[in-house]
C-alpha cells in the first residue's frame, strides 16, 4: 500500500511540473529548460524556512552542516516558496522574453538550470551541498505531521487536481487566448494592439510558481532537498512529458506523466535491478515513435475527453448566430449608399498624414521622402510597379520597420516612433499580405483576440473574479461574433482557421481588423490569392467599411481592382510619390504609363 | 478531358489546359490555358502577383498542379518530374536565382549540360554559346556572381541553351539590368528563336521591351487569362491599364 502511494506521489510531482510547463511550451510556444530549477528553488525555500532555528550551544542534528532554518510553520513556507520561484522566474525571463520569439530563451533557461544545480551543490553552508538540505520537517495538516506516503498522497493529490484545474482554466481563458496568439503569430497580436512581453513574463512566473509548489511538497515529503532531484535531466523529463502527451492539452500531459512515471516501477517489477539500463532506451524510443506517428502528441490540442466543453460553447455560438446565417450584416453606421454619404459629407477631413517618409536598405532607397494624406471615409490605394516600395511604406507607417526619416500624424497627434500595438490602440490597424492569422484557433477566437480593453485578459482578475470574467468573456465573444457577421463568416465561428479556405481566411483577417475598433485600416493585398468567386464578396465588405466612415488605405497590384475599389490612388515608383489622384486621372498620364509598362 | 484532341496533329510545342494550382490553400492560378508553337515567342503579361511566375513553375513541374493538363511535344507531362522535362528539352530561368553565383562562368555552363552524356555534343554547344555571347568565353574563369547584371542574364540564357532546350521558360529576364542591355538581350532571344526554332514563354512586367520580340501575348489578371491576342494587336494599344 505505502509502496503504491509513493509511486503515485512521484507521478503527481511529475504531473505538476509538466502541467505548468505546458502553459509555456504548449500554450505560449516558448520552451524553458529550467523547470526543474524552479522546482528546486521551491524545495530549498521550504526547507530553509521550516527547519528549526539554530540555537547557540545546542547543535541540531543536521547531517549536512547547515546552521539551521527559520522555524516557520509549513503552509506559510509553501506560499513563500511559490512566490520565490515565480519571482525569480519572472525576473530572469524579462530580458529573454522582450525579444520576439527565440532560441534565446532556451539558451538562457539552460544556463540558469545548470548554474542553479551547480549552486545547490556548492553553496554548502546554505544548501547542504551535494548531500542536500536535511532533515526538512514533514508537511503538516491540521496540526498533524504527515509522514506516511498514504497520508501525503492525499495532500499531493489535492494539489495536483488544483494544478490541473488551474492550468486548464488559465489555458482556456482570455489570457490563454492571448498566449496562444503569441504562439501562433506574435506580430499579429501586437498588430491588434496587445502587448506580448507582459503575458509571456507572467506565464513564465506562473509556471515556475506551480513548479515551486511541487518542489515544496517534494522537499517536505522526502525531508530532503538535494541537487540531483532538480537537475537538467528532470527538466528534460518534464519537456518529454509535455511533448509526448500533446502540447496545449492538459489531459495529454496527465496521461503521459502516468505512462512515463509508471515505466520505472513496472520495469523494476518485470526485469529487476538491471532495469535502469533500459530506461533511457525506452524513453528515447517512445519519443521517437510519438514524433513519427503522432507528431501532435498522444492527445492533440483540440481532442481528448474535455472536448465536450468546447462543443457546448460551439453549440451556443451557432444558436446565437442562427437568425442571420445566410445574410451578412451591414457595418454599423453604414450609410444606405456610399454616394449619399458623400453628398452629406463636409469638406474632406485628413485623418492620417505621412510626411517625408524615407528608408534605405544598404544604400538602396526603398522609400524616399514620401508624403501623402488619408481622408476620412475614403479608400486610398498605393499603386506602382513591382518594387515601388508600397508594402515597405505600410511597414514604415505602422513602425514595423523603423523609418530613417519622416513623421506620421493620426487625428492630429504624432504617432511617429510608437510601437505597432500602441498605434493600433490609437485607432490605426493593419492587415498582412499573408493573413498572419492564428491558425490553430477558431475564427471566433481570432477575432476575439483583437477586441480592445479586455480586463478579463488579466490573469489576476481571472483568478479573483471568475464570474466577472465569465460575463465579460460572453460579451467579448458576442462582439467578436458580430464582427464575423459583418464579413459573413459567423456560421464558421467555431471552425479552426487552418480548416478554412484562403478566401474565408482573408475575411476573418478583415473581421479581426474591424474588431480592433480602429478607424484607419491599412489593408495589404486584401484580394490576392482569393478565389475569383469570392473576390466580389471581399470587395463588398471593403466598400461597406468605407460607407461606415472608416478610412482605408490599401496596397493592391491589380490596377483593375484599384479602379473598382479606390477613391484615389498614390502612384509610387522607386520609393517616391510621383502622383496622386483618381485612378482615371493617373491612367491618363503618359509619364506614369511609361513607368508602369516600360513603354 | 480533351487531352488527346489537343495533343494530336498540332504543331504546338506546349499546350496547357485548365491549369489550377497554388501554394497550399492559397490558390494562384484558376483555369489557365495556353499554347506555344514551335519557334514562337509567347509573352505572359500581368500585374505583380497575377500568377505569372506560378504559371511558369507549373509548366516546369516545380509546383504540382491541382487540375489541368500540360502537353509537351504531344506527350502528357502533367505528372512527370522536372528532371524528365529538362531531358525532354525544356528549361526554366528564374527571375532572381538563375545562375550558380559562387561558381565560375565555365562551371555554370558545364552544369547547364548536366543531362547531356555525349562530351562531343557538350563541346559543340559550348562553342556555339561562345560564338553567340563572346563575353562568356572571355570571362570564362570569372566567378558568376561578380559579373554585371547584364552578363549574368546572358549566362542564364547560356545555361538554358547548354541543356539543349527547345522550349525556354524565361521569368523576367529584364529585371535589374540597364535598359540599353534589355533591348540587346531581347534581340538575341529573338534571333535564337528565328534561327534555331527555339520556342519561348516569356514572363514580363516590362511591356515595352517584351512586345517588339513577341509573337503572341496572354494577359493574366488575378490568376485568370483575361485575353490572348497577337503581339501586333497588343502593340497597337495606347495603354494596357484595363488589362492589369
Amino acid at each position: 500500500m505505502e509502496y503504491y502511494a509513493d509511486i503515485a506521489i512521484q507521478i503527481m510531482f511529475l504531473m505538476m511540473l509538466a502541467l505548468s510547463l505546458n502553459l509555456l511550451v504548449g500554450y505560449t510556444g516558448e520552451t524553458s529548460m529550467a523547470q526543474a530549477a524552479f522546482y528546486g528553488i521551491g524545495a530549498y525555500t521550504v526547507g530553509l524556512l521550516t527547519m528549526p532555528v539554530a540555537v547557540a550551544g545546542l547543535e541540531i542534528a543536521t547531517s549536512s552542516g547547515v546552521a539551521g532554518g527559520a522555524g516557520w510553520p509549513f503552509w506559510p513556507a509553501v506560499l513563500i516558496s511559490i512566490l520565490v520561484s515565480a519571482a525569480v522566474a519572472s525576473a530572469i525571463s524579462i530580458p529573454a522574453l522582450s525579444r520576439v520569439r527565440g532560441e534565446f530563451l532556451i539558451l538562457m533557461t539552460l544556463a540558469f538550470q545548470l548554474v542553479t544545480t551547480q549552486l545547490m551543490g556548492s553553496l554548502t553552508s546554505i544548501t547542504g551541498g551535494t548531500f542536500g538540505l536535511t532533515p526538512i520537517p514533514p508537511m503538516t495538516l491540521f496540526g498533524q505531521s504527515l509522514i506516511k506516503p498514504s497520508q501525503v498522497v492525499i495532500v499531493v493529490g489535492i494539489a495536483t487536481v488544483l494544478t490541473f484545474v488551474f492550468c486548464y482554466r488559465l489555458g482556456e481563458s482570455p489570457f490563454g487566448r492571448v498566449l496562444k496568439g503569441i504562439r501562433e503569430q506574435e506580430t499579429a497580436v501586437r498588430a491588434v494592439g496587445k502587448g506580448t512581453v507582459l503575458p509571456k513574463v507572467i506565464v513564465f512566473g506562473v509556471a515556475a510558481g506551480v513548479a515551486g509548489l511541487a518542489g515544496a511538497l517534494n522537499a517536505s515529503y522526502y525531508q530532503v532537498a538535494a541537487p540531483q532531484s532538480f537537475n537538467l535531466d528532470v527538466s528534460i523529463l518534464a519537456i518529454a512529458v509535455v511533448i509526448l502527451g500533446g502540447v496545449a492539452n492538459p489531459v495529454g500531459t496527465v496521461v503521459a506523466a502516468i505512462l512515463l512515471g509508471l515505466l520505472n516501477p513496472v520495469l523494476d517489477a518485470l526485469v529487476g535491478a538491471e532495469a535502469s539500463a533500459w530506461r533511457g532506451v525506452i524513453y528515447g524510443l517512445a519519443l521517437v515513435l510519438v514524433m513519427r506517428y503522432r507528431p501532435q502528441g498522444l492527445i492533440p490540442e483540440h481532442q481528448g475527453p474535455l472536448r465536450f466543453l468546447r462543443r457546448r460553447r460551439r453549440r451556443n455560438a451557432a444558436e446565437s448566430a442562427a437568425p442571420a446565417r445566410s445574410e451578412r450584416d451591414r457595418v454599423p453606421g453604414a450609410a444606405p449608399t456610399a454616394t449619399d454619404a458623400a453628398a452629406s459629407r463636409p469638406a474632406p477631413e485628413v485623418v492620417l498624414s505621412v510626411e517625408g517618409m524615407s528608408k534605405s536598405f544598404g544604400g538602396i532607397k526603398a522609400v524616399s521622402d514620401a508624403t501623402f494624406d488619408l481622408t476620412r471615409g475614403q479608400i486610398t490605394a498605393l499603386v506602382g510597379p513591382n518594387g515601388a516600395g508600397k508594402t515597405t511604406l505600410f511597414n514604415l507607417i505602422t513602425n514595423a520597420i523603423t523609418p530613417d526619416q519622416g513623421a506620421v500624424t493620426l487625428n492630429g497627434t504624432s504617432i511617429t516612433g510608437l510601437s505597432i500595438s500602441e498605434i493600433a490602440r490609437r485607432g490605426m490597424a493593419r492587415s498582412f499580405q499573408d493573413g498572419r492569422l492564428f491558425e490553430r484557433l477558431s475564427a471566433l477566437d481570432n477575432v476575439a483576440m483583437a477586441i480592445p480593453d479586455q480586463r478579463a485578459e488579466n490573469p489576476f482578475i481571472l483568478t479573483v473574479r471568475p464570474l466577472y470574467v465569465q460575463k465579460r468573456e460572453r460579451a467579448v465573444r458576442q462582439s467578436a461574433l458580430e464582427c464575423l457577421q459583418l464579413v459573413g463568416m459567423h456560421a464558421d465561428a467555431e471552425t479552426l482557421v487552418a480548416d478554412l479556405s484562403y478566401g474565408d481566411q482573408k475575411l476573418v483577417a478583415i473581421a479581426r481588423l474591424i474588431a480592433t475598433g480602429a478607424d484607419v485600416l491599412l489593408l495589404d493585398e486584401p484580394t490576392s490569392g482569393v478565389d475569383p468567386s469570392a473576390v466580389e464578396h471581399v470587395i463588398d465588405v471593403i466598400s461597406d467599411l468605407r460607407a461606415a466612415g472608416k478610412t482605408i488605405c490599401l496596397v493592391e497590384h491589380s490596377v483593375h481592382m484599384v479602379e473598382r475599389l479606390a477613391d484615389r490612388a498614390v502612384f509610387l515608383d522607386q520609393g517616391r510619390v510621383l502622383a496622386m489622384g483618381s485612378m482615371k486621372e493617373l491612367m491618363a498620364r503618359q509619364d506614369l504609363k511609361e513607368i508602369y509598362f516600360g513603354a | 478531358m480533351e487531352r488527346s484532341e489537343n495533343a494530336a496533329g498540332t504543331t504546338d510545342r506546349l499546350v496547357a489546359n485548365g491549369l489550377v494550382c497554388g501554394y497550399g490553400k492559397h490558390s494562384v492560378l484558376h483555369d489557365v490555358s495556353l499554347t506555344v508553337g514551335a519557334g514562337e515567342i509567347v509573352t505572359i503579361l500581368g500585374h505583380n502577383g497575377a500568377g505569372k511566375t506560378t504559371a511558369l513553375k507549373a509548366l516546369f513541374g516545380l509546383l504540382p498542379v491541382q487540375s489541368g493538363v500540360v502537353i509537351h511535344d504531344g506527350k502528357d507531362i502533367t505528372r512527370t518530374s522536372t528532371a524528365s522535362r529538362v531531358r525532354g528539352g525544356m528549361s526554366y530561368t528564374s527571375a532572381t536565382s538563375a545562375i550558380f553565383r559562387d561558381l565560375t562562368v565555365r562551371q555554370n555552363l558545364e552544369l547547364g549540360a548536366f543531362t547531356v552524356r555525349d562530351s562531343k555534343v557538350r563541346a559543340e554547344r559550348l562553342a556555339r554559346i561562345h560564338d553567340l555571347f563572346p563575353v562568356l568565353k572571355d570571362r570564362g574563369s570569372a566567378v558568376a556572381g561578380r559579373m554585371s547584371g547584364g552578363q549574368q542574364r546572358l549566362l542564364s540564357i547560356g545555361l538554358a541553351l547548354m541543356s539543349g532546350a527547345e522550349l525556354m521558360l524565361l521569368d523576367e529576364p529584364s529585371l535589374g539590368i540597364a535598359p540599353s542591355l534589355v533591348t540587346e538581350l531581347f534581340e538575341s532571344i529573338r534571333a535564337l528563336s528565328r534561327d534555331a526554332g527555339l520556342s519561348v514563354v516569356l514572363v514580363e512586367q516590362n511591356v515595352g521591351a517584351a512586345l517588339p520580340i513577341s509573337d503572341r501575348v496572354y494577359y493574366l489578371r488575378a490568376g485568370e487569362i483575361l485575353l490572348s491576342e497577337s503581339a501586333d494587336e497588343a502593340r497597337a494599344r495606347d495603354d494596357w491599364w484595363e488589362l492589369f
